[in-house]
């Protein structure tokens, strides 16, 4: 039996008995994680730097201590591997890795996961981040299980990593792929489970 | 086309995490900005609503909110500044100025203090 646990734009967030909670949305696409992602003038970064923020308000991109963003830089290829871009930043955290190292995010562009809504994380006490989670391609019924490793704006249902949008044969481009039919893409996120791949946190 | 609504509420993202909300029964509006830690809500107001569908301030600021026979689309990814709703301020006082969500750059619109958003569904 289903609960409502809140809406977003008249749209249902479920709780089940479980605990699970799921809604149906879109598939867009959030890069962030991604090394490539971001970058200054003269690089060719995946998507608009806006969509990582702005000056005093970078939710998606690393920052120095003077707030601005950090240049991937040096020799060290798994810490830098895009020298000359930004970092980009999940909300997940990979345990073992300092700041301005890019292991210490999840790759957007090679590990699939799904992205919780800011008000859907805050609505229950247990844990999302590194939660597992099935998403459901509902024209098709293909399922992907993967980890919750992003928080989304409160007010959009329906996000996922460009490896996510790949699994699923859509475009993985940030700028123009995913799906905007918001009836198609089945979320359920097994807040407080960890998921195969992370731990919760 | 200037519209005379019913209860209903409207949404226009200006960037990721930001934008403004519109109410129409009782009309009020209500700018927000957030991140992946939360949300705060950074200016709010009761509007009076005119006849003609003109949502105003006590301080005079209109907020003028039409139907668009096509949907405007300036991000097609996030729908950014897009939307088949356009709103215009009009007679921004400097407080709505300095408070008004930051417009993400790639989405920006032909025209100052006018936003492109959607209504959203019933409750």
């Amino acid at each position: 039996m289903s609960k409502v646990l809140l809406k977003v734009g008249g749209v249902p967030v479920y709780q089940d008995a479980d605990g699970s909670v799921h809604y149906v949305g879109e598939l867009t696409i959030d890069a962030d994680g991604c090394p490539h992602a971001y970058g200054p003038e003269g690089t060719e970064p995946l998507d608009y730097l806006a969509n990582a923020g702005y000056p005093g308000n970078w939710w998606g991109v690393v920052t120095t201590s003077q707030g601005v963003p950090y240049v991937q830089k040096g020799s060290d290829a798994k810490k830098a591997p895009w020298p000359g871009y930004y970092l980009s930043t999940t909300a997940y955290l990979v345990a073992g890795y300092e700041k301005y190292d890019a292991r210490r995010y999840v790759d957007s562009e090679f590990v699939p996961f799904a992205v919780v809504p800011g008000g859907v994380r805050m609505s229950i006490p247990e844990k999302f981040m590194g939660c597992k989670v099935i998403v459901t391609d509902m024209k098709t019924d293909k399922e992907l299980e993967c980890a919750c490793c992003d928080v989304g704006p409160s007010s959009h249902l329906g996000e996922a990593s460009m490896a996510a949008a790949e699994y699923f044969g859509l475009n993985p481009d940030p700028k123009v792929g995913g799906s905007s039919d918001r009836s198609r893409w089945h979320y359920r996120f097994f807040a407080g489970v960890a998921s195969k791949e992370y731990p919760l946190q | 086309m200037i519209m005379c609504v019913l209860a209903a509420a409207f949404l226009f993202m200006l960037n990721r995490f930001g934008g403004i909300e519109l109410r129409t029964e009782p009309a009020s509006v209500r700018f927000f900005q957030g991140n992946k830690s939360g949300e705060v809500t950074t200016y709010e107001v009761k509007l009076m609503t005119s006849t003609r569908g003109v949502f105003l301030s006590d301080t005079g600021v209109e907020f003028w909110l039409e139907e668009l026979p096509i949907r405007v689309v300036h991000d097609k990814e996030r729908g950014i500044n897009s939307g088949n709703y356009k709103l215009r301020v009009i007679n921004a006082d400097d407080e709505v100025v300095r408070k008004l969500p930051h417009l993400a750059e790639f989405a920006e619109g032909e025209m100052d203090l006018t936003f492109y958003g959607e209504k959203e569904q019933p409750e």
